[in-house]
């Protein structure tokens, strides 16, 4: 298997902390470019019935162990959790969870789904922008394939929300978004409501030899930083303008009021005109973004001085580095990553595959859960994403060897409450609690053991996996069988 | 963990009370485990002899040592540096004559990193082209003299599909035309030596060392392993196996369980990666997860791999693991990375087996070797406990302290 070009670059770009308004009430800032149309997010479907999952361990990620407990989920939100049995409303629709485990969906927070589906095919190659190495305009949503054959794969690995980003091929390699599991034929339809967007940097190796194979910057890991250095640079006199534009436009309104009221004469020669906005660029409102801290920064960096080297350039700008994702090194800057709340997406065992790689360890994770550093593990693979729950059970053998010990509820919070924190969907998401979304994985026992699999998996209540009868993508339907029977 | 005293240092020693699983699907319980001159001398539930160091594994589980029956052990190190990667022999379709034996570096960290995981065997095999070499068996020793040995190739290694397809010039029939060609040249060079030898041979599709290196294929004597996951594809190779007379495997076989009662009746083994079984390409829109389970049922010799990842054996556990999640019976998912890959390559008089006469390359295993929570306590080489200390374990171990 060749894992896909996922990347990562350095980011850098500069300059000076964004211009601090001190024009008091600014107007709204312009709307920020969202990966996402105009017209209103689809509601999605939600159980009709109330949902009763009881009788087996119910596991919450949330500190609580419960054996037995039961899981109530109403109209798609989780009603309530605990222990025991559970009181089943009139009409609720009950499973029997008895020698079975339930825990929260869990969450990837590295895919390429959809943009780079199953099965794979030269025209469905639609993640990686590689016309110019910083691309913020572009949208992994807008690249999305709803058909893809490994988002029935990923439900059957009890994944239910994915972070779907563009490739690694750009040092800024585009929006980033959350898809929700539920069926669709729109990228729009998986889209998780309030979940915010995501911006896909990379560092390192990716982006320089894609544009460094054209004779093009970036060649080097300099031009990596210089490049990325540019183009904040550009969104933070971007910003600047933008700010300007509407601390102008307050001025113009408060003058406009004060002639209304009398209180202004009128301009003596020529009209007082509003103020002309800048132009807008979706880029760099997507940069800009960033810099005032409404898009989650996603920095593919695997090597310790790359990351050093991101976390340095966020300061100069004033921005903040959500996860490094792959972060092989993580591992050796743990204590800077734990004090500037950094989280760190990663594997347990994927090494040595290029020389950003080399100094992988498997107890990244642990060493990293120990430094109080939020470690999840994503999978950036149609494959991996099915076996999340087994690279936890991994991670803790591994620590296991060099002293590090971890729980049952830590290890799910790898796959499930650390990656919603990453994804800015904490509030909704990652754990079983009243309120957040009714997303559960039935497991046939111990998720960490190497023989379990899922046997349901719901979203917002409703089933939409049974490993029984698992739903296909439509490219999958109707392909003949040869002439023999299994 | 504190590291364990060796025992077994000298290639003899006796393993006392453990569940031995015996490589060939059997279990004894409470068994022990005897060891000289680096060889099994005995597997009995009698007290061990006097003189035998004796190494105490009640309530562990032994096993032989795993078996990699496809990778690239020792070719690659890091596979996007060309300097390091000696995998692929490039420039022709038919290299069968290219050794993946003078290429293997036993120094490269990957055999650590397996060997800590309880691999102690691996088949080392080249990629690229039709027929891209031959692969041979290397144990996990660190040792030089303990990698393949170009004068005892295991077998051919080669693929047919989709990107052969588009090697060989666009269309699947382009491969079997180029492949028939080839074989017929082989027959024909080796009726006609001396006509070459004097230049008054005709064309040939390959060099005379090349189609030199095709005769124990073509004699039976070494096994063709043939990449290759369409049911079309797999046909064709048995029918191609068929007409030339010749042994063959599959590795891969998304789509094998579609012609599972033809490749039982002819005796043909596929090599299965668990974890990839699904539609990731055209070529494998029928793939099903309990593929190696139906394939067991069907009568099909199923052997277990690691290649679905980017050269990663340790993951061979866990691949069988797996397999048994998806209904491939446990005790024969053991068997499947041991004692069937020996029996595949003919070296099941040697290895792969907890039993009389063969290596003592054995793992003792903390408890079920399948389990993520299991560890290999020691491994077990020619009867010598190995390192199983890893550059991985010392990066952790320095940064733990830091």
């Amino acid at each position: 298997m060749r894992r896909p070009l996922s990347a990562a670059l350095l980011l850098a770009t500069a300059c000076a902390t964004p211009a601090s308004p001190r024009a008091p009430p600014v107007a709204p800032p312009l709307p920020i470019a969202r990966a996402s149309s105009p017209s209103p997010d689809p509601r999605p479907e939600v159980n009709e019935r109330p949902l009763l999952v009881r009788g087996g361990t119910v596991m919450t990620a949330d500190g609580a162990i419960f054996r037995p407990g039961f899981v109530l989920v109403v109209e798609g939100r989780i009603a309530a959790v605990g222990a025991g049995e559970g009181e089943a409303p009139a009409d609720a629709t009950v499973i029997d969870a008895r020698g079975k485990v339930v825990t929260p969906g869990l969450i990837d927070a590295h895919s390429h789904a959809g943009v780079y589906p199953w099965p794979s095919a030269e025209a469905h190659a639609d993640g990686n922008e590689m016309t110019a190495p910083t691309t913020p305009h572009v949208r992994a949503e807008e690249g999305f394939w709803p058909q893809d054959a490994g988002l029935s794969r990923a439900l059957s690995g009890g994944v239910t929300i994915l972070q779907v980003l563009p490739g690694s091929a750009n040092l800024v390699g585009g929006h980033s978004f959350v898809a929700h599991l539920v069926p669709g034929t729109s990228a729009r339809e998986l889209r998780l409501p309030g979940a915010p967007t995501g911006l896909k940097i990379a560092c390192g190796e990716n982006p320089k030899r894609v544009y460094g194979g054209r004779n093009t910057q970036p060649m080097t890991r300099m031009g990596n930083a210089a490049s990325f250095r540019a183009a904040f640079q550009r969104a933070a006199e971007y910003e600047r303008l933008r700010l300007r534009y509407a601390r102008d436009l307050t001025a113009w309104r408060e003058r406009a009021a004060l002639r209304e009221q009398g209180a202004l004469p009128p301009p003596p020669d020529k009209p007082d005109d509003p103020p002309e906005p800048p132009p807008r660029d979706e880029g760099l409102e997507t940069l800009a973004g960033v810099l005032r801290g409404e898009v989650l920064v996603q920095n593919h960096c695997y090597r310790a001085d790359d990351m050093h080297q991101m976390l340095d350039l966020a300061h100069e700008f004033g921005f903040r580095i959500r996860a490094f994702h792959h972060a092989l090194e993580a591992y050796k800057l743990r204590d800077r990553l734990a004090a500037e709340e950094v989280a760190i997406a990663t594997w347990v065992d994927w090494w040595g595959f290029k020389m950003e790689a080399l100094d992988a360890v498997p107890q990244n994770v642990a060493l990293l859960t120990d430094a109080n550093v939020r470690a999840i593990l994503h999978s950036d693979s149609p494959r991996e994403v099915r076996r999340l729950h087994h690279e936890a059970a991994k991670a803790r053998a591994a620590g296991r060897r060099i002293g590090l010990d971890f729980s049952d509820d830590q290890l799910l919070r790898w796959i499930t409450a650390n990656p919603a924190w990453a994804l800015g969907i904490d509030d909704q998401a990652g754990t079983l609690a009243p309120g957040k979304l009714g997303d559960l994985v039935l497991w046939s026992g111990d998720p960490f053991s190497v023989y379990t699999r899922a046997e349901q998996v719901f979203v917002n209540g409703v089933k939409r996996y049974d490993l029984r009868a698992p739903v296909r993508s439509d490219v999958e339907l109707g392909w003949p069988k040869d002439e023999v029977t299994p | 963990m504190t590291p364990l005293t060796a025992i077994c240092v000298a290639g003899a020693c006796a393993l006392v009370g453990a569940r031995v699983e015996i490589g060939d699907g059997r279990v004894l319980e409470r068994a022990n485990v005897l060891v000289r001159d680096g060889r099994i001398v005995d597997v009995t539930t009698a007290a061990p002899p006097a003189g035998l160091p004796v190494l105490d594994v009640a309530g562990k589980t032994v096993t032989p040592g795993l078996f990699e029956a496809s990778s690239n052990l020792g070719l690659v190190e890091v596979g996007a540096e060309k300097s390091s990667n000696d995998s692929v022999p490039g420039g022709a379709l038919f290299t069968p004559a290219f050794r993946a034996a003078d290429g293997f570096n036993a120094s490269s960290l990957h055999v650590e990193t397996a060997r800590e995981e309880g691999v102690t065997a691996a088949i080392v095999r080249p990629d690229g082209g039709l027929l891209s070499g031959q692969g041979g068996l290397a144990r996990l020793t660190g040792r030089a003299v303990d990698g393949p040995d170009p004068a005892r190739p295991v077998a051919l290694f080669g693929q047919v599909g989709a990107g052969a397809a588009e090697a060989a010039g666009g269309a699947r029939g382009s491969v079997w035309l180029a492949l028939r060609q080839l074989f017929d040249d082989a027959r024909w060079y080796a009726a006609n030596r001396a006509a070459v030898d004097r230049n008054a041979g005709r064309p040939l599709a390959s060099s005379p060392l090349q189609l030199q290196a095709l005769l124990p294929v073509l004699e039976g004597r070494l096994p063709l392993v043939l990449a290759a996951d369409r049911a079309s594809d797999l046909r064709a190779a048995l029918a191609f196996a068929k007409e030339q007379k010749i042994r063959l495997a599959i590795e891969g076989g998304a789509e094998a369980w579609l012609l599972a009662d033809e490749l039982a009746a002819a005796k043909v083994a596929v090599i299965v990666a668990p974890s990839a079984q699904d539609p990731s390409s055209l070529d494998r829109m029928h793939a099903r997860d309990d593929l190696a389970a139906v394939l067991h049922a069907r009568g099909v010799l199923v052997v277990l791999t690691s290649s679905a990842n980017e050269l990663n054996l340790r993951r061979l556990r866990q691949e069988a693991g797996l397999a048994v999640a998806w209904g491939l019976p446990r005790d024969v998912a053991l068997a499947a990375i041991t004692g069937a890959p020996a029996k595949l390559y003919g070296l099941d008089g040697e290895l792969g087996l907890v039993a009389k006469g063969r290596r003592a390359d054995l793992v003792i295993w903390s408890g079920d070797p399948l389990e993520h929570a299991t560890v290999a306590e020691r491994v077990l080489i020619g009867g010598i406990e190995r390192d199983t200390h890893t550059r991985q374990r010392e990066l952790a171990e320095k940064y733990l302290r830091r």
